[in-house]
């Protein structure tokens, strides 16, 4: 009897530990226009874009709330442009979060770029303290510092993608 | 009068539906440190204020031979984004006609964040305060903009 019931009670608890168990959702934002205005100048320049989160969206779509995201990071970063030339010209480039409520959170970094490629995977910061405080605010900007290795007269248009692991409780 | 009072609101209400704060914007230019090592341009993204390395008198480490990076950066992953171009005043809101607030400053020398409030004394004057904990506690800079307002 005694051992039906120890056995119970280990069974209940194993079970109960599983449920607490956070899983990890994988979010990938659509891609972010990004743009500095021309005339650009050799050097490092800004460029911004506003991003609408759609994270409650797609929390809802899987069963969640955000009140239920203990923990979050930025697992990619990757950036495209059009330009049939690529990153060509660009001698590096790092991006950041702002968003009026938060302080400003480094991304990711990539210097020198390959050449020819379209699209770039950067390197990632290991401190990411504020990416859930970010990811609660309805909108915010992605900023890029780009270092031209000349003067341009147009402007320069680039997208983001950002892909985030979740920690949700259940 | 009417007519002057409508143009008013309606210039009023362009200027805010486009984020622009005349005020506030005199912070925008470019700034030069009382040690003229490095220019630091200061630009507005969202309702905030950043101010960036856009130019060092000695661009090169005399070391490498190659162009300095924040090599003190805390965060190890970050110790090659190049020193020029690196944000070194972040998040900086407009508190009263001639201070921003809530800002941080970052030292590259030695990797240190602190607390800063700017303070402009006449529109080429910059008092730059880092401190940290009590602003009473810390040490002011004096920065010239680099394209003098008449």
């Amino acid at each position: 009897m005694f051992l039906l019931r120890a056995t119970s009670f280990a069974a209940l608890s194993v079970a109960l530990l599983a449920c607490n168990k956070p899983r990890t959702l994988t979010f990938a934002t659509e891609e972010i226009a990004i743009t500095a205005e021309g005339p650009l100048y050799a050097g490092t320049n800004t460029a911004q874009g506003e991003w609408v989160s759609q994270l409650d969206a797609f929390l809802a779509k899987n069963g969640t709330i955000a009140s239920d995201v203990s923990g979050a990071r930025l697992v990619g970063a990757v950036l495209s442009t059009s330009d049939s030339s690529g990153f060509d010209g660009v001698n590096g480039v790092s991006l950041q979060l702002a968003s009026d409520l938060v302080s400003m959170q480094e991304l990711a970094i990539l210097a020198p770029l390959p050449a020819g490629k379209r699209s770039i995977e950067l390197s990632l910061a290991t401190q990411q303290d504020r990416i859930l405080d970010f990811l609660q605010q309805p909108k915010m900007t992605v900023v890029a510092d780009v270092d031209l290795q000349n003067d341009q007269e147009t402007d320069l248009t680039m997208n983001a993608q950002l892909t985030f692991e979740l920690d949700v409780k259940n | 009068m009417l007519r002057y009072t409508l143009y008013l609101t309606f210039l009023l209400g362009t200027l805010h539906a486009f984020g622009q704060n005349p005020e506030a914007d005199r912070l925008l230019g470019v700034w030069e440190p009382s040690n003229g090592k490095a220019r630091v341009k200061i630009e507005k993204i969202g309702s905030k204020y950043f101010g960036k390395i856009v130019w060092l008198r000695e661009p090169n480490d005399p070391v490498t031979g190659q162009p300095k990076v924040d090599k003190n950066n805390p965060d190890e992953s970050l110790r090659a984004t190049p020193l020029r171009g690196h944000r070194l005043l972040k998040d900086f809101m407009h508190a009263d006609k001639n201070e921003w607030n809530e800002g941080t400053i970052y030292d590259p020398e030695n990797g240190s964040t602190y607390s800063c409030v700017i303070t402009m004394t006449d529109e080429n004057t910059l008092d730059i305060r880092g401190f940290i904990g009590v602003k009473a506690l810390g040490r002011t800079d004096v920065w010239k903009r680099l394209q003098m307002k008449k």
